[in-house]
């Protein structure tokens, strides 16, 4: 029994390990960027699903420093890990092939650079979400999935949408850290106002979105910037590129 | 010979122990790992700063407006500081610009504003992912907008002998002023 569970196990991971897709670079227009303007994305390569569980623990296990039972407060709040029944064991809450969830930006970001990775920029996750979706309208799908509660356990990392690129659950799934995330929608008053709170309820924000409708992206932005590098949420997860 | 190399064993091995990671306290910014170029083009991990109290502020040099206005807080400052501070304390401007902020650029920005070393050092690093992981252990926040141009918080940073954040002027909840009675409080 033991053996065919770490075969799965072993499944699972090689699985989940899935190879990165090549995102050919682009021009497009983020919903908040330099007054409207387009932003050039250079040609990049992308996991194709968020990292697992499984490949988290594995990370873990080789960085000890990163274990809930070792990692720094000022890296990751107390949920860190949380679904996680120990510091080395996932138990039935967290499936191997599931999203590592409850992660900080800081064990994230060092994840990625053990992979000799880093984290997507706003403006790379954005390049790619603004993709098409085969046989899907994506606005309101996406809007769907964020009137839904997160469920208990999270499902496969390939059970998201799949976008006509071949990334995998960049929507329908969690949310993902970006490497700059706390820098949406810093206005021309941060030089006055340092840690920048007004400016996230301050509707008046809204007026420099490039496409207004775009209410998903608005979520987005919005969440991006109520986060701080420890917060340790519990659909928020990550992915790398290179 | 033989004696000269335990001699410099023994040495390193007390450098180590002075500046390891393991020393640090878990709730130090100096667990960072991270390298850093300082204004003489030498890399530097944070965890060198360890043993003197630091007044820290992220600028960067091509910046008109609010980054002199910066080195000007930590001058006052340092002019206000007691005299039990005034020889301990290290100032450090980090650039979130490690494109355009050389470590020549860094030494003439130094030079122009009377920054001497090593009282005043200039660190940055061409490593974004780094840079943002000082910024969001400080609570500071920065945004490029077009070539060399940044938006960003505002405020210097208290950090005791071993990296641990005392006190900080970001989003003007205290003045330079406030922050020097923080040093003296032991944690």
């Amino acid at each position: 029994m033991k053996k065919i569970l770490a075969l799965l196990l072993i499944l699972f991971h090689s699985a989940a390990t899935a190879s990165q897709v090549e995102i050919k670079g682009g021009v497009f227009t983020p919903l908040y960027g330099s007054a409207k303007k387009t932003v050039k994305v250079s040609t990049f390569s992308m996991d194709v699903t968020p990292v697992t569980n499984a490949d988290f623990l594995a990370f873990v296990n080789s960085h000890s420093e990163w274990r809930k039972s070792a990692v720094s407060p000022i890296f990751a709040e107390a949920d860190y890990l949380r679904r996680w029944i120990s510091p080395s064991e996932l138990g039935p809450d967290a499936l191997p092939d599931g999203p590592v969830v409850n992660v900080s930006w800081f064990a994230a970001k060092a994840y990625c650079e053990s992979k000799g990775m880093r984290l997507p920029t706003v403006n790379e996750w954005e390049y790619v979400a603004s993709r098409p979706i085969p046989g899907v309208d994506v606005r309101k799908a996406i809007l769907d999935w964020y009137s839904e509660p997160t469920p208990a356990v999270l499902p496969s990392v390939n059970s998201g949408f799949k976008s006509s690129n071949g990334i995998v659950s960049l929507h329908g799934l969690i949310w993902e850290w970006t490497l700059d995330f706390n820098s949406a929608m810093v206005t021309g008053e941060s030089r006055a106002d340092g840690s920048l709170d007004k400016s996230f309820f301050c509707g008046a924000g809204s007026a420099n979105a490039a496409d207004k409708s775009d209410y998903a992206a608005f979520l987005r932005f919005g969440f991006r910037s109520s986060l701080k590098a420890k917060y340790t949420v519990n659909n928020l997860g990550f992915r790398c590129v290179k | 010979m033989f004696k000269l190399f335990i001699f410099l064993l023994l040495q390193a091995s007390i450098c180590f122990a002075q500046t390891g990671p393991s020393e640090l306290p878990n709730d130090s910014i100096y667990q960072v790992k991270s390298k850093w170029d300082d204004q003489f083009g030498k890399k530097i991990e944070l965890a060198s700063l360890v043993g003197k109290p630091v007044v820290i502020s992220m600028i960067y040099l091509s910046c008109k407006f609010s980054c002199p206005t910066t080195v000007m807080h930590m001058k006052d400052l340092q002019k206000m500081l007691p005299e039990h501070l005034k020889n301990e304390m290290q100032f450090v401007l980090v650039s979130f610009d490690g494109k355009h902020d050389t470590p020549a650029v860094m030494r003439k920005y130094a030079e122009k504003h009377a920054l001497a070393f090593p009282k005043w050092r200039f660190l940055t690093s061409k490593n974004q992912q780094d840079v943002r992981e000082l910024s969001s252990l400080i609570d500071f926040k920065y945004k490029q907008i077009g070539k060399g141009d940044f938006e960003h918080s505002f405020g210097i940073v208290a950090l005791d002998e071993r990296g641990r954040v005392l006190g900080s002027t970001i989003g003007a909840a205290m003045t330079e002023k406030d922050l020097i009675p923080l040093f003296d409080t032991k944690k």
